[in-house]
């Protein structure tokens, strides 16, 4: 979680907070403000963490629509993008897929070589076996080299030292020390592929279909079995494949027609990470 | 919306909130339906407080919110410079423009020895790190658009149907002339049956890239530099033909109708409709 969500949650449950601390004089009034407190907190929380689930029922049970741009509809159930032209009905929709802060090929200290060999053939296995339109899309930019190599020598030093007092300790504990070996490994995998050459990279990646029909439910059943189709395909690459909802939708439209800056893109890898 | 702004919001949510909490208390125990108000107030404030995080572009429209429909913005979502050479978008006071640039990759998984196929996908995953600013690298599978094949194929269909309709009125029409019709109208009639019925599909491999100005032309130049750089890394790593995609053809890749034609869509429907489907 990033600093930016940790000080919003942090100063809207103050304020409910003192609400609730100044609520004791009221009697009954006084109770129902708690609890008006409390389920502030409540929905404040499931906005942080699940506003994707929270949002669209809000939106369906009320049958709220939105209009990201002229000829553009987001329906109500958040989770796909109309657009009407010449009487057919275009719905799009999006699978996030690997939304993790990523580390290209670096993640772990075993030889990868056999599943970048086998990449490119399941690739074409993969696109053969579509028949309808898809885009598979990521944004990437790499980081600071400099700063990230600090950041991970940092992060290696503060483990080996925990991992050292863990070892001095009268009854070091077996499971602990060995997971603390692995992320030490892992930490120095990424530090040796820098050395090699390779750049940090910060990605995002997102499948995006598009399906039509004669009338809205006919295109929106489409791309359902359409994403279904692609979730069974892509699976082959070891890829968390969920269909998109919520405001998510909204950027993943934007991004159609602008690519977030670094600082916007920055954000977004804080937030998955 | 841009931070400053969300921080502006969210400061005065905030506050709004901690000032009433203040109001409240001073309000004497005995204006409780006051103090119960006061404090709703408060609660809301905090909520919104938090919303400006994420859902901050909704607030002003859905306050003119009608028929349950909010709109963020009637305008087109972009419009294409005189140059072809990017889209521009216009939010509030920034401008941004994105530009597109084709990978051709003609090569396939089939051809290539363990070896290559390493080679092919450790390059890939070095392009994705030569650009420090946010690129979008996108391999867009779509429909080709055979509209105007089956339009000529339809016209040389009516022309040899008319010739043979003359032929066979004609009492002095050479039989043979007539077979040779009929075998073209029949060659014709087929072409264009097996052309409608395949869904012929093309894959395109793209990058993207946006850049911000305080005017159109600036915005367009700094992608336009930004988007060679690209082109030539990606022509250095990949050792193929990067360059600028311009005009109309940058709409197969934003445009939902652009990537399913309407050859394709009427295929869809009848595949649909089939008794067999």
């Amino acid at each position: 979680m990033d600093e930016t969500t940790i000080i919003s949650i942090a100063a809207s449950i103050l304020v409910a907070i003192l609400v609730f601390t100044a609520s004791s004089r009221f009697g009954i009034f006084g109770i129902i403000i708690d609890m008006l407190a409390g389920l502030t907190v409540i929905l404040i929380l499931l906005l942080a963490f699940a506003d994707f689930l929270l949002v669209p029922v809000i939106t369906r049970l009320l049958g709220i629509t939105i209009t990201p741009a002229k000829n553009f509809t987001i329906t109500s159930s958040q989770d796909s993008v109309i657009k009407y032209s010449n009487g057919i009905y275009y719905a799009t929709g999006y699978l996030t897929a690997n939304v993790y802060n990523y580390i290209f090929t670096a993640e772990r200290s075993i030889d990868d070589r056999p599943e970048l060999v086998a990449a490119p053939e399941k690739w074409e296995k993969a696109i053969m076996n579509l028949k309808f339109p898809f885009k598979f899309n990521l944004i990437a930019a790499s980081e600071d080299i400099q700063k990230y190599r600090d950041e991970l020598e940092t992060k290696r030093g503060l483990l080996e030292f925990q991992y050292s007092k863990e070892m001095q300790s009268t009854n070091p504990n077996p499971m602990g020390l060995e997971n603390m070996q692995r992320e030490i490994n892992v930490i120095q995998t990424r530090i040796d592929k820098i050395g090699e050459g390779e750049k940090p990279v910060n990605s995002i990646m997102y499948l995006e279909s598009t399906a039509v029909g004669v009338s809205l439910k006919d295109a929106q059943d489409a791309l359902t079995n359409q994403l279904s189709e692609l979730q069974t395909v892509f699976n082959v690459f070891d890829l968390s494949l969920i269909r998109v909802t919520g405001r998510e939708v909204y950027s993943l439209f934007s991004f159609n027609y602008i690519i977030p800056d670094e600082k916007e893109m920055f954000a977004i890898f804080n937030t998955q990470n | 919306m841009n931070s400053q702004s969300q921080m502006l919001v969210f400061a005065i949510a905030v506050g709004v909130g901690i000032v009433c909490v203040v109001i409240m208390s001073f309000i004497p125990s005995g204006f409780a339906p006051l103090a119960l108000i006061v404090a709703i107030m408060a609660l809301l404030s905090g909520m919104i407080a938090f919303a400006t995080k994420d859902y901050l572009f909704l607030f002003e429209p859905i306050t003119k919110m009608k028929h349950m429909n909010i709109v963020v913005d009637e305008n087109e979502p972009y419009y294409m410079t005189p140059s072809g050479s990017a889209i521009v978008v216009r939010r509030n006071n920034d401008i941004f423009a994105t530009s597109f640039v084709k990978i051709p990759i003609y090569s396939t998984a089939t051809e290539m020895d363990d070896d290559q196929k390493y080679n092919f996908a450790t390059l890939f995953a070095r392009l994705v790190s030569i650009s420090k600013t946010p690129m979008r690298l996108s391999s867009q599978l779509h429909s080709i658009n055979k509209d105007d094949y089956i339009a000529r194929i339809n016209a040389k269909l009516s022309e040899s149907e008319g010739r043979y309709n003359t032929l066979q009125v004609d009492k002095n029409a050479d039989p043979k002339a007539l077979d040779r019709v009929k075998g073209e109208v029949t060659m014709w009639r087929n072409l264009l049956d097996n052309v409608s019925r395949s869904n012929s599909q093309q894959l395109e491999v793209y990058a993207s890239i946006s850049a911000s100005g305080n005017s159109e032309d600036e915005a367009v130049n700094l992608v336009t530099i930004k988007a060679e750089e690209i082109a030539a890394g990606i022509s250095t790593t990949l050792g193929v033909a990067a360059s600028m995609i311009t005009g109309n053809e940058i709409l197969i890749f934003i445009e939902p109708d652009r990537m399913i034609p309407p050859a394709t869509i009427s295929e869809v429907m009848k595949y649909k409709t089939s008794p067999a489907s």
